[in-house]
């Protein structure tokens, strides 16, 4: 099983309980449509690399699809096509107005120069540019793209369709794009992270917490429970991870990341510690915030923290999850818990639609209702339906797509 | 039971002697039995295993079949020159369904040895039945087809309007959160 397929279990798991039938799933899973393309380009070298661009448009019965573009060298169909569905429930389970997509093209962007880089994204941009659009499809970073690969896109869909800044997201702030855009996932994760300390009865200062990855998501959450009173005890980069139990200065983590190349490596105000026993410490709240794949059953077995916010997607292999039910350990789900990003996305459109600018304590404030409102709708179905947070959050997003689909009547 | 004699009116109307002279036709009368049944007779009962032609001369039959839920299904009604019984009359096998005089009938029945005999004489008046017999079958298979292929239709269509009104029922009353 590959880390993406777990998606897919999750799906029949809650799709049991909604007791539907086969025909219905394949309704449901199928996506409406899946692009692949040639994207060739001339390298600095002169050589000619020819590599594969995918698009699958999973579901727009709820709106417009969106879904992040990656650039990874194991970049497949099968992959592509898993994540898009994978966006169709998170979307709806936040409750904006998108349907699920992904793409990606089989790339590895640091073999290439930026300016090869440019000239792939124009390139899959030509390729694919009357498939997408800001009322169709509307891309954003994801793995190995940023910001800048989002102003090329903006840009190359502007030369064919006119002024259309709302055609991707995650465009520079200065360039059409969002203040906030960047915390926003971490942020969302913090503010989920809060909201189920509250159900557990536990106060942010009496809360020790370990971060799995350092990156856009890890550090932002990271600053925002420390800014909201957690002690937070670990965190761990691509360099290893990093412990003081009395609490790290996040602060001062960040400022040393910024003056290392991005790297924590060799930061002097903690204990070195492995990735692995970063996993297992006594901590009241783990979040995986790097790679999918992390827990299976062996370390669910070892893990000691009593809850886990899943902030990178799919850390959780199916028998882990099974685990952590039977030791009872509350697992809040990637796709509610990492949904800041798109939501946050999600205002960067309505923004651009609009002509308008909000500023960062608007953004924060919709924000904070969205993942807040998300949270309590999750829970409220697990308590009472007697479901993991997982199953609920699947049939909450799935029932929303089943429902806009019959209500627009499109299968006759 | 009697002796039988039947007027040429009455053998032209019948479609199992079809294209048979009259003196075929009469042959074929001459090892026939005419009967009478009152109403609510049981003349054949499903899964028994008589082997007579039957022919309709006077009266109404009703053609019924037990089903597996245990309740009868009407098959046809029987008019005048119909015939019945010709599946086990060919084909040694149990009545497919059961025969019941709706009103006082009078039939016409060829027992099996007796054509036996005639075809061992061979009697064009005998094969000429059989292909008659066999014009009838395939009229009926004909119409058959059709019946089940419409009824798979409906069936199928049955399904989906259920699958979908299932899955509404679901999202919009059992888990409309």
């Amino acid at each position: 099983m590959r880390a993406f397929e777990a998606t897919e279990y999750y799906f029949h798991q809650a799709a049991d309980l909604l007791d539907l039938s086969r025909n219905i799933r394949a309704l449901l899973i199928t996506p409406k449509r899946e692009v692949q393309v040639q994207v060739s380009i001339e390298r600095d070298n002169g050589q000619v690399a020819t590599f594969i661009g995918y698009r699958v448009q999973h579901d727009d019965a709820r709106g417009p699809m969106k879904g992040g573009l990656r650039y990874h060298p194991d970049v497949d169909l099968d992959e592509v096509r898993s994540l898009a569905a994978l966006m169709t429930w998170k979307t709806a389970v936040v409750e904006i107005p998108y349907g699920g997509a992904k793409g990606g093209i089989n790339v590895n962007p640091r073999e290439m120069s930026p300016r090869e880089l440019q000239k792939i994204t124009r390139t899959f941009v030509d390729q694919i540019h009357d498939l997408v659009g800001p009322d169709s499809d509307i891309p954003a970073p994801d793995m190995g793209t940023n910001a800048e690969v989002m102003a090329w896109f903006m840009n190359q869909y502007s030369k064919y369709h006119g002024f259309s800044p709302a055609c991707v997201t995650g465009k520079p702030v200065e360039l059409y794009g969002l203040p906030g855009r960047e915390e926003a996932t971490g942020r969302g994760v913090g503010i989920v992270t809060l909201k189920l300390l509250g159900r557990m009865g536990r106060k942010p200062h009496q809360t020790t917490v370990a971060i799995q990855g350092f990156g856009n998501v890890g550090s932002h959450t990271a600053r925002f429970l420390h800014e909201a009173d957690c002690r937070v005890v670990a965190v761990s980069d691509i360099s290893g991870g990093y412990y003081r139990p009395e609490g790290l200065d996040v602060p001062d983590l960040i400022r040393y990341l910024h003056q290392n190349n991005y790297s924590l490596s060799g930061y002097p105000n903690a204990e070195p510690i492995s990735n692995e026993q970063l996993l297992t410490l006594p901590v009241d709240v783990l979040i995986p915030a790097a790679l999918g794949g992390v827990f299976d059953a062996d370390l669910a077995r070892e893990v000691r923290a009593k809850a886990i916010i899943e902030a990178a997607n799919g850390p959780t292999w199916p028998e882990a999850d099974r685990v952590f039910q039977q030791r009872e350990i509350l697992v809040f789900p990637d796709i509610v818990a990492n949904a800041g990003g798109v939501t946050a996305s999600y205002f960067e459109w309505v923004q651009n639609r609009q002509h308008y600018r909000w500023g960062r304590d608007r953004v924060r404030q919709e924000l904070d209702r969205i993942m807040s409102e998300s949270f309590e709708r999750v829970w409220e179905l697990a308590t009472q339906r007697k479901v993991s947070l997982r199953t609920a959050a699947y049939i909450l997003g799935i029932g929303r797509v089943g429902r806009a689909t019959i209500l627009g009547g499109s299968v006759t | 039971m009697s002796t039988t004699t039947l007027s040429q009116e009455v053998i032209r109307q019948i479609p199992l002697f079809q294209g048979l002279s009259e003196e075929e036709a009469n042959q074929l009368v001459a090892i026939s039995q005419v009967m009478h049944f009152q109403p609510g007779e049981v003349i054949l009962r499903q899964g028994g295993r008589s082997r007579n032609l039957w022919v309709v001369l006077e009266g109404t039959c009703e053609v019924t079949r037990h089903g597996t839920d245990g309740h009868d299904v009407v098959l046809a009604t029987l008019e005048p020159y119909a015939n019945f019984g010709e599946m086990s009359f060919f084909h040694a096998a149990p009545h497919s369904a059961s025969v019941r005089a709706k009103s006082h009938v009078q039939l016409l029945r060829i027992g099996r040895s007796d054509y036996d005999r005639l075809v061992e004489q061979n009697s064009l008046a005998a094969y000429k039945l059989a292909y008659n017999t066999l014009d009838v079958l395939a009229d009926r298979l004909r119409h058959m087809d059709q019946w089940v292929a419409q009824l798979l239709e409906e069936q199928s269509d049955g399904q989906m309007v259920c699958e979908w009104s299932q899955f509404r029922q679901t999202l919009f009353s059992e888990w409309n959160l």
